[in-house]
């Protein structure tokens, strides 16, 4: 087999064209992706901000700060994330250490409990609350009985309650898979230095978590600021900056578009500053030296074992309730917030025959979203993995940003961008499929990344040595490999999609009314029978792909998390 | 069979220079050996060749033709990789066909093809097994199979025995040396392991800091080695360092002073440029003087250790001035075996001593 001989400019040319191969497209194709549907609404949003028709630029941020309208939503916002992150730290690395390091009875399923916790909506945690705790609520209802006057849940005491039990997960995952990569050997070398079990504990162990803590606390704050259901459910007249944003905008009479991007601007503030703390954090976690032989379990003995099997149990406990009480609500028949005792199917009939369309939008939107975003998902990570471009630390940082963007701040930009030709998307069922695409993106690459870093890219050579085009390997290798990675990224994303809601509630209209938002109208019309059926599918669609994926891909599932 | 020319080939990473001017020529059907430590630049220029790599400047040619523009999956290169590279979602029988699925050719012919592979390779009846369920000789005879299935022009082997155990991997070289020979492919073959790279090659460069230092036969690597590192790189060598006393130009030879209170004569076909000179001894060179020996390179010394290996004893003997050599005696009978402490005379023939000019380099 003779290879011609290849003239010097055809040599030059075919190896410029080698460099600028079909992955620099993928490179810049995923920038433009990222800078057109994540960067500019944001810029149109900052942009709105600043249209002002009195000739002074900033008279909205001026506005904010000086009439406690509205400084007191970042007031509010703060009074409540704070505490209740401080809450979600005081939970979830107490009940990390405890459900790692000792068998107490029930691990798999706590480890499952709080995962279920982290992606069942917190609205609906919210609601559930409500029926519990609400006027006629049946936990007070119950104590009433004997006496007890429970704290309404309304307000921001309800709120700081409602936001750690739903958030604390998030210090719970990240913590715990620090622990399990602490290697047993520096315990014992503290241990063998003569420090105690509880001195190992405060001087050895929990700084080597404190990068991880720190993250996970961050993460979980950034979540609570940007939570929009919950306090749109329970915090009535007390608002917070994303229930205003959306009040501000939707609101056709004395409604401010520019307060609202004002506003946006000052949350989006805060996310970032949170997620690039998180981001310092992580990284500087990665000098964890690998672990041979994991952390030692122990078996829980004594009173302090009794506390902490007690512990865990009360946070699973209360953590599951809202979904135990919402798959009885779902059953019962009963106007208003009233469950009762007999059983029925009355409710799920309604809602098949009422809001079908909810339940065939939300697949259709969650499957078309999941499908797409993993395919991106699976290029960017390649190129954020492999790629050699100077540029790959801006897409990681690019990436990572959604994670930060509260979905109405993403909503309000989509609308002022996508509300004029040429780009006339604002009203379809697209602009759903666009939002939730970029706002799930970070699920999917970050499975695939977990997931790519693990095969050696010296598989890849061979198959380009035997004669494959790099375009083709990615397709007869790589992707065969990162098969799981793309299954179990698509999973979630496709999970927590359909229970996506901040920027759906501002981006639908009404064909394309998805199950979160039915779920939504039908609490604030306090019908809570047809809520609580069409938030058992929804949990039932959460929860079958969840259970199938652990079963296949085991531990590996978490990567996406 | 392909000819390979290697000509002035530099790569830099920022600032550092990997390779700093390499030039080569490998003959058809010909076993060469790139040699040398971590870092030397052996594995950038295996990669180079392969195409994953693109050299700042100079030119890789085949039987001539210059193959610098063509992207590494064209170049009809089989290459075996430090882990394998196996396909771990494809069996055995796919995993050789891999390459072959790629080019023109009919089922029957491919199957034909991969089981011939496999038959050279003795793999018969694991054809269907995955990767997971082979053990790494296994693994390793299936990724041989897998680059020579396609027929390339050259074999590159990059480190391929580094992650066998001892026993495996002297089996293994005997037998990638044996199917090399049977296919008359022109291999290139990279290693840091001098013993196997002195055992399997016809030919070895030996490579430091980026620059080749030597090319030539094992034999000639080994006992005419040009440089004090690839005199210290391959098989093991004794460093005297040594001070000229005289060179007698008729007689063609040195004088050297060891500092021990021995002086040695070195036959030298052109005088040392200065004073200071290192005398390169191999282990075997040595030998323990006996009473009635009339050797001329004489050393007094203790004998510091022994290690005890069979054919084999290793001696460490230190001499008066504190430097210790290393002296192999073989096949020793059991009553001539040193204890230690013991004072001993070693002796050495000139024509085998390796004399190079100014002082100690590294170690």
């Amino acid at each position: 087999m003779a290879v011609n001989v290849i003239p010097l400019r055809r040599a030059a040319w075919s190896r410029y064209w080698q460099n600028f191969g079909f992955w620099n497209i993928v490179t810049l194709g995923a920038f433009a992706l990222l800078l057109f549907f994540l960067v500019y609404p944001l810029l149109a949003v900052f942009g709105q901000s600043l249209t002002s028709k009195t000739g002074d630029l900033f008279e909205g941020y001026r506005k904010f700060f000086s009439q406690p309208y509205y400084s007191n939503s970042l007031t509010n916002s703060l009074l409540v994330s704070i505490p209740a992150t401080i809450g979600s730290l005081v939970i979830g690395v107490p009940l990390a250490y405890i459900v790692t390091r000792y068998t107490i009875p029930g691990r798999a399923l706590i480890r499952a409990a709080v995962v279920i916790t982290l992606l069942s909506p917190p609205f609906i945690g919210a609601y559930a609350w409500v029926v519990m705790l609400g006027r006629a609520g049946l936990l007070n209802r119950f104590l009433e009985n004997f006496g007890i006057q429970v704290p309404s849940i309304y307000g921001p005491v309800g709120l700081i309650f409602v936001f750690t039990i739903t958030h604390y997960p998030f210090v719970f995952l990240i913590v715990s898979s620090a622990i399990r990569s602490i290697d047993q050997s520096i315990e014992d070398a503290a241990r063998n230095l003569g420090s105690g079990e509880v001195k190992t504990l405060f001087t050895v162990l929990l700084p080597i978590l404190l990068p991880s803590i720190t993250a996970g606390v961050l993460l979980s704050f950034m979540t609570i600021v940007a939570d929009f259901g919950t306090p749109m459910i329970i915090g009535e007249s007390f608002r917070v900056l994303p229930t205003h944003i959306y009040s501000e905008f939707i609101n056709e009479m004395g409604g401010n578009p520019m307060m609202a991007s004002a506003m946006s601007v000052i949350l989006i503030a805060i996310c970032l500053l949170a997620l690039a703390l998180q981001r310092y954090y992580s990284f500087k976690t990665s000098y964890n030296v690998q672990c041979v032989r994991p952390l030692e379990t122990r078996q829980p003995h004594g009173v302090a074992g009794a506390l902490m099997i007690a512990f865990a149990d009360l946070v699973i406990l209360v953590s599951l309730l809202p979904i135990v009480v919402i798959f009885f609500s779902s059953f019962s028949i009963g106007r208003g917030s009233i469950v009762t005792s007999n059983f029925s199917l009355e409710n799920y009939e309604r809602i098949l025959y009422n809001v079908p369309t909810a339940i065939t939008n939300t697949f259709f939107l969650a499957t078309l979203s999941a499908s797409i975003g993993i395919v991106l998902a699976m290029f960017i990570a390649y190129v954020l993995v492999r790629g050699k471009t100077r540029w790959r630390g801006v897409l990681d940082s690019l990436v990572a940003l959604p994670n930060a963007i509260p979905g109405t701040v993403i909503a309000v930009g989509f609308i002022i961008i996508f509300n004029q030709p040429p780009f006339l998307i604002t009203g379809t069922w697209m602009i759903l499929v666009v939002s939730y695409v970029i706002r799930r993106l970070p699920y999917g690459v970050r499975a695939c990344v977990a997931m790519l870093q693990q095969i050696d890219a010296s598989i890849e050579e061979a198959s380009v040595n035997l004669g494959v085009p790099p375009m083709r390997t990615f397709a007869r290798v790589v992707v065969p490999l990162m098969a799981p990675a793309i299954l179990a990224g698509g999973i979630m994303t496709w999970v927590t999609t359909i229970s996506e809601l901040s920027s759906t509630i501002l981006l639908y209209s009404g064909p394309y009314a998805t199950m979160t938002v039915k779920i939504f109208s039908n609490v604030f019309s306090n019908d809570f029978g047809n809520a609580s059926a069409l938030a058992m599918i929804l949990i039932a669609a959460t929860f079958v792909p969840l259970f199938l994926m652990y079963r296949f891909l085991g531990e590996r599932a978490e990567q996406a998390l | 069979m392909t000819q390979v020319k290697i000509e002035n080939i530099v790569k830099r990473y920022g600032n550092v220079s990997v390779l700093k001017g390499v030039n080569l020529v490998i003959e058809p059907s010909e076993f060469f050996t790139l040699l040398g430590p971590s870092g030397c630049g052996k594995t950038t220029l295996l990669r180079t060749i392969a195409g994953f790599l693109t050299q700042d400047s100079g030119a890789i040619y085949f039987d001539g033709e210059c193959i610098d523009g063509i992207p590494a999956h064209k170049r009809n290169t089989g290459m075996v990789f430090q882990n394998y590279a196996i396909f771990p979602h494809l069996n055995v029988f796919d995993n050789i066909a891999y390459g072959l699925k790629n080019q023109k050719h009919s089922r029957q012919e491919i199957e034909r093809k991969v089981l011939e592979a496999v038959r050279l390779v003795r793999l018969e009846g694991l054809e269907r097994r995955m990767p997971r369920e082979l053990s790494g000789g296994q693994q390793q005879r299936v990724v041989l199979a897998r680059a020579m299935v396609i027929e390339p022009r050259v074999l590159l082997m990059d480190e391929p025995l580094s992650n066998l155990d001892a026993k495996l991997r002297v089996a293994m070289r005997g037998d990638i040396r044996a199917l090399q020979r049977k296919v008359g492919i022109t291999t290139i073959y990279v290693t840091h392991d001098q013993e196997e790279a002195l055992a399997i090659s016809d030919r070895i460069a030996v490579m430091d800091a980026g620059l080749v230092q030597q090319i030539g036969k094992p034999a000639e690597v080994y006992v005419h080695p040009v440089n004090q590192f690839v005199a210290d790189f391959v098989g093991a060598t004794n460093m005297l360092i040594a001070r000229l006393v005289k060179y007698e130009s008729d007689a063609r030879r040195a004088w050297f002073d060891l500092g021990t209170g021995s002086q040695w004569q070195v036959p030298l076909a052109v005088a040392p440029r200065g004073d200071q000179c290192v005398l390169a001894v191999r282990p075997e060179v040595l030998s323990f003087a006996s009473a009635a020996s009339e050797a001329v390179n004489r050393v007094n010394g203790q004998i510091a250790d022994a290690t005890y290996g069979g054919s084999t004893i290793r001696y460490q003997v230190r001499l008066e001035n504190d430097q210790t050599l290393q002296v192999h005696d073989h096949n020793p009978e059991q009553s001539a075996i040193r204890q230690l402490g013991e004072r001993v005379q070693l002796v050495c023939d000139p024509a085998r001593v390796l004399v190079f000019e100014g002082g100690a380099h590294g170690s």
